[in-house]
Parts: structure tokens; C-alpha cells; sequence
């Protein structure tokens, strides 16, 4: 890869009468014709990513700060801004990166949030690439980012749909008020007393189909992305609407996404003649549509079609320090692999019944419907015994114990002399830390799992089980 | 017309082809289906060398 970037460099800058690829990659040459300065918004993507992977936590997993590949990463971003190339390098050695958290593989590190700002990078690589040979636009470039953007939100939308039975069934059965109580649950707004919350979820109810039609429309509407101008900026709009909503009931933050529509949105003010003239056709609009629905699986992996229930199952995880003391782990401290933590699908731990998904969600509409129509726990335990099924497997806890046992038995050996401290980018799922959780202020000793059932049966918050589940010796 | 098709039938492909916009279609096939083997290629190769 570092050869064919050297490569396309050399083309572009050796001046010799028979080269005939000179100044061809360039972001003069490749802005010429149309006069978007498209460079700005390639180097927001970077930014955006580099922002995101240059500062995060210090790994304790492989007990490494890779402070020069950070350095490499942030480089790489403002060169994107010397040369469109260096965006082909820059998203190859990001993805290398993020690659680290892919292991181990069981903790099934999550690439939902930020793999779309990669492929918009990568597309914009591979036009790069072409323009050796072909004269591209910039609008050509912004097509297809719509068709990819328009993709992930469109297909939201559709496993939505296709979730129940019915195509209306997501709309208007789901009760979306029982995620922003999951959410609690799992460490979201846990500053506002119980009471309050349970109120706020209470009003929300009458909400709930409200905001699932709006949801459907903004996720659907992702198919327009090219319909207009002005449609477009509308639908833009609203999904970054729906992404404060999602974040405020459920503390899931999509920031990268908002900057990546926010950036579209910037472009079609910033040049709405030459858009509309190059970009907003009829031709584009019925290709984009094509593009964007044969282009199923390929341009889009996203599945959110799942319904929000009223049980949880999940683990809390607590430090038993040097001292004998027993605090609760915030989620936040197993970063840079907060989002496994936060997800907290380790489901391999016990061979207790599992029920639900991340957040108290079910993939089942009758399943899930049931649990939500339920009213006592003798109910709710009888679905529990039907529907739940084991996910137990004990050669996997033990890859996770060794995870545990060295990132924590690393983390012990930085108390009171911490890895450079660097403020980290936001975190896809915000989870806090409890008031007495650990603060790293003495090595731990044993790490405990607490294996949490609950049931919210509409004004309450009932715990069905807690038991510790596995206890880790760090070394 | 159809004299002027006979007679210059190079031309008039090029011209039907430019009417049909044909140039853009082969462009935007051309860079999905390069993106696919890429995108492919970045993230499930490139992480495992």
C-alpha cells in the first residue's frame, strides 16, 4: 500500500514532458472543474477519525500507549490536506489501529459507529485513485457519499420494518420509553433520582409512537439523499436531530455520524448552484435509489431492527482492591474497549437463561411483545423459562479471564504514575461511573461479575436475580 | 437520418452514447465495484497481515 501511494506521489509530482499523469492528483486538478473546494471535507473525515484514535486510552490489553502511531495518525490527517493520496494512506493505517480491539474476538468490538466515515474515505480513495485515467467531479464524489450515507439509514429503517410481522408492527408496537429505562439501568443519566427517571419514562410512554414514526421517516428517508437540494438538507437534518434524541434517552452517541452529515449539509449551502446543476438531477435521483436498494449488503451492513423490552440481563463488574475494599468498575475504565463493556454481551460467563440483547432488546416481535405485555414476575419468569435460552461456554470465560487478568493486572502496575493523559474523544455509549466506583487509586486484587437480571414493570424497577457469577485472580 | 447513420456509424454511436450519458454510468460501475474489492480488501486483509 505504501509503494502504490509512493507510486500514485511520483506520477503526480515528476515533472518529465512524457508524464502524462502530472498534477493529475491534485486537489487543484480535481476541484477545477466545479470549484467545491471538496478538500475540506475529506480532511473533516480524517479529522474526525483521528481525532477519535489518536486520543484514545492508554491500551492496558497489550499495555501499550502507541504514542508514535498516534503521532503518525494526525500527520497523516493534515497532509490530506497537502495531497488527496495521503487520504488513502491515512484510512489504511487508521483501520490498522482500530484493528487492535479486534481482539480477542469474543468481546465482538463494534465498528458501527465509525465505519461509515472509513468508507466514505475509502470511496474517495478509489476516485483518488482514478483520476489518473478518468476526469472525476467533485459531485461525483458527493453521489456516491449520499448513496453510502443514504444506505446505512435507509437499511436502518427497513430492519425496522421487516423486524415484526407487519411493517408497522416496529412503529407501533415498540415501546422505545423502555430503552431510555434500560439505559438507566445500564449507567445513562444516573445522576436524576430513581423516581424522577420513572416519571420522565412514564410520560415518555405517550411518546413512544411519535418518535418511532419519526425515527421510520428520518432512517427511510435516507433513499432521497439525492431527491433534492432542499429535501436533502431536511433529511440530513433530522437524522442529526435523531442522533441528540437517541443520545439524550439512551446516552448512544453518534457524533461521527453527525459530522459526516453536517458536512454534506455544509457543502449544499456552501455551493447550492453548482449542486443542483451537478448533483441534484433526475437522472442522479433515480440512480441513487437503484444504487442505494441493489446495493443491499454491500454498501450496507446495518441491522437496528430489534424491539425495546422491559428485562435486562447484564454484568456489573467490581474491584476487590489490596485493601479488601469492594467498589463497583465503571464501564469507562476497560476504554479503549468501552464499547464491549458498554454493550456488555459477555453471555459466555453463566448458564443462566439469557432473554434479551444489549439494553434489554429482542430481535422477536411476539417474544418481545409478551415481555412487554407482562404484569407480574410470575409472568415474566415463566417467559424468562420458555423463550431464554444458555449461551454459556466456559473455554470462552476463560479467553475473558485472561483478558481481564491482563489488563488489569497492567493497569496495577501504573498506579500512581499513570500513562500520559490525553482527553479523549467522546465515547460512542456513554456509561458513568457510580459515585464509590474504583479510581485506580489502589492496585486491584480480584475482579468480580455480578450477573444482573431486571424487570420494569411499568412503575418500577424489580431485580429478578444478582449473584456473582466469576471471580478473576490478577496475577 | 438514416442516410447520415449508414454513412457515418462511428460518430453516431458516440453521439447516442453521449445522449444517454453512457460515460457516467461506466464511471460510477467502475468505482463500485472497485470500492467493494477495496473496502474488502482494507478491512478484512489488511488487519490479518
Amino acid at each position: 500500500m505504501l509503494l502504490t501511494c509512493a507510486l500514485l506521489l511520483a506520477l503526480n509530482y515528476v515533472k518529465l514532458e512524457r508524464n502524462p499523469f502530472h498534477g493529475r492528483l491534485s486537489w487543484q486538478h480535481y476541484e477545477a472543474e466545479e470549484g467545491i473546494k471538496i478538500r475540506y471535507a475529506v480532511f473533516l473525515l480524517a479529522l474526525v477519525l483521528a481525532w477519535a484514535f489518536s486520543t484514545n486510552e492508554f491500551n492496558f490489553y497489550y499495555n501499550q500507549g502507541h504514542y508514535l502511531d498516534r503521532l503518525l495518525l494526525v500527520i497523516l490527517a493534515f497532509l490530506v490536506l497537502v495531497n488527496p493520496v495521503f487520504a488513502t494512506l491515512f484510512v489504511v493505517y487508521a483501520v490498522l489501529i482500530v484493528s487492535q480491539y479486534n481482539y480477542p474476538d469474543l468481546l465482538n468490538y463494534s465498528w458501527f459507529d465509525k465505519k461509515l466515515l472509513f468508507k466514505v474515505l475509502l470511496l474517495f480513495s478509489v476516485f483518488n485513485s482514478f483520476s489518473l485515467f478518468v476526469r472525476f467531479r467533485p459531485t461525483h464524489f458527493i453521489f456516491l457519499t449520499l448513496c453510502l450515507i443514504g444506505s446505512d439509514y435507509f437499511f436502518a429503517g427497513m430492519s425496522k420494518l421487516v423486524a415484526g410481522g407487519r411493517v408497522i408492527d416496529w412503529g407501533l408496537k415498540n415501546q422505545v420509553h423502555n430503552l431510555f429505562v434500560s439505559s438507566y439501568i445500564n449507567g445513562w443519566i444516573t445522576f436524576i433520582d430513581r423516581p424522577t427517571l420513572l416519571q420522565i419514562a412514564s410520560g415518555m410512554r405517550l411518546l413512544d409512537i411519535p418518535l418511532q414514526v419519526v425515527t421510520l421517516i428520518f432512517e427511510l428517508g435516507g433513499l432521497l439523499l439525492v431527491a433534492g437540494r432542499r429535501i436533502s438538507i431536511i433529511m440530513l437534518s433530522g437524522a442529526i436531530l435523531l442522533h441528540f434524541g437517541i443520545f439524550l434517552s439512551s446516552g448512544i452517541f453518534f457524533w461521527k455520524w453527525i459530522l459526516l452529515d453536517l458536512s454534506m449539509i455544509v457543502v449544499f449551502l456552501k455551493y447550492p448552484s453548482t449542486v443542483n446543476r451537478f448533483l441534484f438531477t433526475r437522472r442522479n435521483a433515480i440512480l441513487s435509489v437503484l444504487v442505494i436498494v441493489l446495493g443491499h449488503n454491500y454498501l450496507s451492513e446495518t441491522n437496528t431492527g430489534w424491539f425495546d423490552t422491559r428485562v435486562n440481563n447484564f454484568y456489573e463488574f467490581e474491584a476487590i482492591d489490596t485493601n479488601g475494599t469492594i467498589r463497583p468498575i465503571a464501564r469507562g475504565l476497560w476504554a479503549p474497549y468501552d464499547i464491549p463493556f458498554a454493550q456488555d454481551r459477555f453471555f459466555f460467563l453463566n448458564a443462566d437463561k439469557i432473554i434479551a440483547g444489549t439494553y434489554g432488546t429482542h430481535g422477536n416481535v411476539g417474544i418481545a411483545l409478551a415481555l412487554n405485555r407482562a404484569e407480574s414476575v410470575e409472568e415474566i419468569e415463566a417467559l424468562w423459562e420458555e423463550y431464554g435460552g444458555s449461551r454459556y461456554s466456559e473455554s470462552d470465560a476463560r479467553i475473558f479471564d485472561d483478558f481481564v487478568r491482563t489488563f488489569i493486572g497492567n493497569a496495577n502496575e501504573y498506579i500512581g504514575s499513570p500513562p500520559l493523559p490525553i482527553p479523549h474523544a467522546p465515547h460512542h455509549i456513554t456509561s458513568l461511573a457510580q459515585e464509590n466506583a474504583y479510581n485506580s487509586d489502589v492496585p486491584i486484587e480480584t475482579v468480580r461479575i455480578r450477573y444482573v437480571e431486571t424487570f420494569y414493570d411499568g412503575e418500577n424497577i424489580i431485580v429478578l436475580e444478582d449473584k456473582v457469577v466469576r471471580e478473576i485472580k490478577i496475577d | 437520418m438514416n442516410q447520415s447513420l449508414a454513412s457515418n456509424p462511428k460518430q453516431n454511436w458516440r453521439q447516442l452514447a453521449h445522449t444517454l450519458e453512457l460515460g457516467f454510468y461506466l464511471k460510477i460501475i467502475l468505482i463500485l465495484v472497485t470500492y467493494y474489492f477495496f473496502s474488502d480488501f482494507v478491512f478484512d486483509t489488511i488487519p490479518l497481515d
